[in-house]
C-alpha cells in the first residue's frame, strides 16, 4: 500500500491501557497559561523514566473556561491511578500552583476521581477556604501573589498509550519536516497528545538491553548508523527515522490521529516508508493496523 | 403537573408540609385530595382548602395559584420536582429542602429555605427574615443549594450558614451572615449593619461597602479567581453581573476576629486598586 508514493508497511502499532486525567489550566493571559502548561507537561515523555506522559491537548478561549480566562487543556497519563495521583500532586503543586495567576480545573468526565485540591489545600496552613460552585468543590489556597484556586477532585478514566508510527526518509531534514507536519495535523484531533518534544521521538527504544541493569535501550533495528552491523529494518535509501508517539483517551482517537499523521507525513518529498512499533501483540491490547486505517478511503 | 388553587380565605395560619413533589409523586388526584394539613389547630383535607387540578401527566411539578402567604412549610424537605408559586408564599417555604426547584413569583415570609441542603429557590419579589438560616437551637443553617432573591431580603439572612449560596439582587437587612461557618452570600444592593457578626468562616460578597463591624480587618485589594468563576456561574440566574464585577478588584476584610476569624467580607472596588 502506498500514499503519495510512500510505502505503508503492513504492520501494526501496539498500544496499551493507561489512565488519564485532563487538567484545564487558566491564567491571566495565554502567555501565563502556557507557562504553566508547558512546565506541567515537561519531563513527561515516557513512563519508562518520567512517571507520567503528558502534553498540551489544546488551547481554550477565555469564554469557554470556568473563570472566563484563557487556558490550556493538559492530558496526563500514567500506568495506574495511584501513579497518576502522585504525578498530579507533584505537577499541580510544583508547576501550576507556583505559576503566577493560574487556576486549575478538572475537565474530564469519568466514573472515578482522585483527590488533588483536597490534598494540596494543606499548603494553605489552615487558611485555605473550601468553596462550592454547583456540585464542584474548590480550594482557595492563599499564596504570596494572592490565591490559588484548584478543584478538589479530578476525574480519571481509562486511556490508551503508546500509539505510534515511524517515518523513514532520505535524510534527517525531510524526516523532521514530515514529523512536524504530522504533529501539526494531529493537534487538530480531539482527546490525543503527542508527549515527546515537539511531538517527535528521535530515540525510539526496544525492550531490554545487553546490559542487565537496563530495561530499555536504543531501537537498533531502526538506527541508520547500525544498518550494516545489526539486523536492520532500514531500507537502503533511508538515512533517518523519527517516531511519533500518540496517547489518547480512547483507541478511536489514537487511530484517527495516527491516520491524519501518516497522511500528512507522506506529503513530504523524500519520505520512503511508514511503519509502526510493536511487540508482536504481546504488550498491549490495542493494535492499530496501518493498512486498516485507510480502508475505504482510497 | 398539578395545579392548586386556594378556594377559601386563609383566616388562620395553615401548615401544609404535604404540598411537596415528594409527597405528590405517584399519587392520583383522588389520593391528593385526602392529604392532611393543619388549618389552625384543626386537621383538614387538602381538598377542603385547595381546588386540585391535574393539568398534565405526573405530579412532580406543582403550581400554586393565588396568595398562600398564610400557608407554611410548603415544599418542606422536598428532594425533587418543581414547585411554582404564582403569588406570595408563607413561612418556612422549602425548609430543609434537599433538591428540586422552587420558583416564587411573589414574595415570601420568614425562614425561606431554612436549613436547606440542596436544590434551587428563586424568589422574584422580596424575602423576609432568616433566609437560609438555622432554626433557634440549631448549630447549623443552610448546608447546600442556592437561593436567589430578586428583590430585598430581611435580617439574619444566612445565619449559621455552612454551605451553599444566597444571592440577593436588592438590599439585605441587619446581621446578614451572622454566625456563618461557610458558604457564600452575595448582595448587589446595600447590606445592613453587623454583617458577618460572629462568623467563623464563609464569604460575604458585597458590591456596596457595608458599615463593617470593628472586628473585621482589611487584608488586601486583589482580583479573585474564585469570584470570577462564581459570578460567571451565577449569571445564568439573570443577575446584574457586569464585566467589571467579574474582572474587578475586591477589598478583603477578614473576620469576625471576635470568633474564629476565618470568614471574609469581599467588597467590590471596581476596575483599579
Amino acid at each position: 500500500m502506498q500514499i503519495n508514493g510512500v510505502e505503508i508497511e503492513d504492520t501494526f502499532a501496539e498500544a496499551f491501557d493507561m489512565v488519564a486525567a485532563r487538567l484545564l489550566v487558566t491564567a491571566k493571559n495565554k502567555k501565563w497559561a502556557l507557562h504553566a502548561a508547558n512546565i506541567t507537561t515537561g519531563f513527561a515523555t515516557s513512563v519508562i523514566a518520567c512517571g507520567a506522559e503528558a502534553g498540551i491537548e489544546n488551547l481554550v478561549k477565555a469564554g469557554e473556561t470556568p473563570d472566563g480566562r484563557p487556558g490550556a487543556n493538559i492530558l496526563v497519563l500514567a500506568m495506574s491511578e495511584k501513579t497518576l495521583e502522585d504525578q498530579l500532586m507533584r505537577r499541580v503543586g510544583q508547576c501550576i500552583m507556583t505559576c503566577p495567576t493560574t487556576a486549575c480545573f478538572n475537565n474530564l468526565e469519568g466514573d472515578k476521581e482522585i483527590n488533588i485540591g483536597g490534598k494540596l489545600r494543606f499548603f494553605g496552613d489552615g487558611y485555605q477556604i473550601a468553596k462550592r460552585i454547583d456540585s464542584r468543590r474548590f480550594w482557595r489556597i492563599p499564596v504570596m501573589e494572592g490565591e490559588f484556586l484548584v478543584e478538589e477532585k479530578f476525574k480519571v478514566r481509562k486511556a490508551v498509550g503508546g500509539g505510534n508510527f515511524l517515518i523513514l526518509g532520505r535524510d534527517a531534514d525531510c524526516v523532521l519536516e514530515a514529523a512536524e507536519k504530522a504533529v501539526e495535523a494531529i493537534k487538530e484531533i480531539k482527546d490525543v497528545i503527542t508527549p515527546f518534544p515537539g511531538g517527535v521521538v528521535r530515540s525510539g527504544s526496544k525492550v531490554g538491553s545487553k546490559y542487565k541493569f537496563l530495561r530499555a535501550s536504543t531501537n537498533t533495528a531502526y538506527c541508520p548508523t547500525l544498518r550494516s552491523v545489526v539486523e536492520s529494518k532500514i531500507p537502503q535509501d533511508v538515512n533517518s527515522v523519527l517516531e511519533i508517539v500518540i496517547n489518547g483517551l480512547d483507541e478511536e482517537s489514537v487511530k484517527k490521529a495516527t491516520k491524519v499523521g501518516i497522511k500528512e507525513a507522506c506529503s513530504v518529498d523524500g519520505i520512503k516508508l511508514i511503519t509502526a512499533g510493536n511487540y508482536g501483540g504481546k504488550l498491549g491490547k490495542h493494535l492499530v493496523y496501518l493498512h486498516k486505517l485507510f480502508e475505504g478511503n482510497r | 403537573m398539578i395545579i392548586l388553587k386556594p378556594k377559601v380565605e386563609f383566616k388562620v395560619p395553615v401548615e401544609a408540609e404535604c404540598i411537596s413533589p415528594d409527597v405528590f409523586s405517584g399519587k392520583s388526584v383522588e389520593e391528593l385530595k385526602s392529604l392532611e394539613l393543619l388549618w389552625g389547630n384543626k386537621r383538614k383535607r387538602l381538598a377542603d382548602v385547595f381546588n386540585i387540578e391535574q393539568a398534565s401527566e405526573g405530579a412532580e411539578e406543582i403550581v400554586i395559584t393565588g396568595d398562600v402567604s398564610a400557608v407554611k412549610h410548603i415544599g418542606a424537605g422536598m428532594s425533587k420536582g418543581k414547585l411554582v408559586l404564582e403569588g406570595n408564599a408563607g413561612m418556612h417555604l422549602g425548609r430543609e429542602m434537599k433538591g428540586g426547584e422552587i420558583i416564587v413569583h411573589g414574595s415570601t415570609e420568614d425562614w425561606l429555605g431554612a436549613e436547606m441542603k440542596g436544590g434551587l429557590i428563586t424568589v422574584k419579589g422580596n424575602a423576609r427574615n432568616l433566609v437560609g438560616s438555622g432554626y433557634r437551637g440549631s448549630k447549623v443553617g443552610m448546608k447546600g443549594g442556592t437561593i436567589v432573591i430578586e428583590g430585598d431580603a430581611g435580617r439574619e439572612v444566612g445565619e449559621l450558614m455552612r454551605r451553599g449560596a444566597i444571592v440577593i439582587k436588592g438590599k439585605l437587612g441587619t446581621l446578614a451572615g451572622a454566625l456563618m461557618t461557610g458558604g457564600s452570600i452575595v448582595c448587589f444592593g446595600d447590606i445592613g449593619e453587623k454583617a458577618g457578626a460572629g462568623m467563623d468562616r464563609g464569604t460575604i460578597i458585597a458590591f456596596n461597602l457595608p458599615k463593617l463591624l470593628p472586628t473585621f480587618r482589611y487584608s488586601c485589594t486583589y482580583k479573585q479567581t474564585f469570584i470570577r468563576a462564581f459570578l460567571l456561574r451565577l449569571k445564568k440566574y439573570g443577575l446584574p453581573i457586569k464585566k467589571e464585577h467579574i474582572e474587578g478588584f475586591y477589598d478583603k476584610y477578614n473576620g469576625d476576629v471576635a470568633a474564629l476569624g476565618k470568614g471574609e467580607i469581599l467588597v467590590w472596588k471596581g476596575g483599579a486598586t
